[in-house]
């Protein structure tokens, strides 16, 4: 079990701030300064291998402004590639980071964004994991999964005003990925932070995205049942019980799939059979089953 | 720290040949009612090697061909200062000034003895002369 010390975490997140600012354009010269200079002290007490990871993923994070430097392979590019995709299917995440430090045209940029994510989550380093799985999000915009992981990872991360602010915005944007909703709404009832939104329009807005996410022809079933779920309880909330029901009803009809806690449709049959509301450990395992459908439907794979 | 001609900037600003002075927020010493520097485990950080500075402090320049400093973040003028032949040990480095090592990897160079903030800067900006630019791994 990887433990990290308070400087490291606190170094690590000034770290991907101080990337992210450095990756702007127009750059704010004043402040990275002001950045650079919060990381002193959290930098000088850092022990040896501490210093060693960050360098390392201060390296990686120059792919947000595409000024990463690459070391020589030493080997031809079809082999970097099998290897790349052998430590993949094995989750040897130390591995893959040092085999991507070495370029590899196989390996398209949002994949190797997505890989590091994954990799440096393994690593104990969240705010990295976060840094990656958005930089893999917005030069990939297209796939619908990768903004909703990084949401994910940014409240597992701890930014948690982030986090409330991006799911916020999600929820209010008709063009958001509905998987990125459902994903937001688990955040806002994690975080208690139901007051961000008013109640109809934070309905409204899951309603349509899991009708859309419902007629898509890439759906998750695992999305759309952790969407009802979700639906169920904030129905419930609003005091529409028979709403609410219905809810619950559809989160059982597509809760059938692998991957769904049987717990949650164990709790929601019997409060659907007593014709009650859930108990809070109910929505609790709702909730985290919710936050994990996308994860587990979310991988892009390699193409080598 | 900051190259000015060659040399490390003198001043009490950050990445300059000189201690951030209270009340700032990041101030490098404290002084004591007195009106002398509190002498503790405080003053101008120094490391062991290059291979041993936090990343946001190694110069970019130096981010090809060593893999150990891949992601250097300093931008220019911020350089790598070695002071003279200075060993990294505990014990006097200068007029004034003694070296704690309170880490495998880190030190601060403090006075070494009572003295008010103002010589205790003065000290500090005397060995400017000594120090040369060093940014090999």
């Amino acid at each position: 079990m990887i433990e990290r010390s308070d400087s490291f975490r606190r170094y690590e997140r000034l770290l991907v701030q101080l990337a992210q600012a450095m990756a702007a354009r127009p750059r704010d010269e004043a402040l990275c300064e002001t950045i650079s200079e919060q990381m002193d002290e959290s930098g000088f007490a850092l022990s040896r291998e501490e210093l060693a990871l960050a360098n390392d993923i201060s390296g990686d994070l120059y792919m947000l402004e595409s000024a990463e430097v690459f070391e020589p392979a030493g080997m031809p590019e079809p082999e970097l590639a099998r290897r790349i995709l052998v430590a993949y299917a094995q989750e040897e995440w130390a591995t893959l980071l040092d085999l991507l430090r070495h370029h590899c045209a196989a390996v398209r940029r949002p994949e190797v964004a997505y890989i590091r994510a994954r990799a440096y989550e393994q690593l104990k380093a969240p705010m990295t994991a976060w840094a990656f799985m958005d930089f893999a999000a917005k030069i990939d915009s297209g796939n619908p999964n990768l903004a909703a992981m990084a949401l994910e990872r940014r409240w597992r991360a701890g930014d948690i005003e982030g986090a409330v602010q991006e799911s916020t915005q999600a929820l209010k944007d008709p063009s958001a990925a509905p998987r990125l909703k459902v994903i937001a709404s688990t955040v806002l009832i994690r975080c208690q932070r139901r007051d961000e939104l008013v109640l109809a329009d934070w309905i409204n807005a899951l309603r349509d995205a899991l009708l859309n996410e419902e007629g898509s022809r890439n759906r998750l079933l695992s999305v759309i049942a952790g969407g009802y779920g979700l639906l169920g309880m904030l129905l419930a909330d609003a005091g529409d019980n028979v709403g609410s029901m219905e809810a619950f009803s559809r989160y059982l009809r597509f809760s059938g799939g692998p991957g769904i806690a049987g717990s949650s449709r164990a709790a929601v049959a019997a409060a659907l059979a007593r014709n009650t509301t859930l108990s809070q450990a109910a929505q609790a395992s709702l909730v985290e089953m919710a936050m994990q459908s996308v994860e587990s439907n979310g991988s892009p794979l390699i193409a080598a | 720290m900051k190259e000015n001609a060659g040399k490390p900037a003198i001043g009490s600003a950050a990445r300059m040949l000189g201690v951030r002075e209270p009340p700032g927020r990041h101030a490098d010493v404290q002084v004591g009612a007195d009106g002398r520097v509190v002498v503790g485990r405080a003053g101008i950080s120094v490391s062991a090697s290059i291979a041993t500075m936090p990343t946001h402090l190694i110069p970019d320049h130096l981010r090809r061909g060593h893999r150990a400093l891949r992601g250097a973040r300093a931008l220019p003028p911020l350089r790598v200062w070695r002071l003279a032949d200075a060993a990294f040990a505990d014990g006097p480095v200068a007029d004034k000034l003694d070296l704690l090592i309170d880490s495998p990897t880190h030190g601060v160079i403090r006075p070494d003895g009572p003295t008010g903030l103002f010589d205790y800067q003065a000290a500090i900006a005397a060995t400017q002369p000594l120090w040369v630019i060093d940014e090999h791994d």
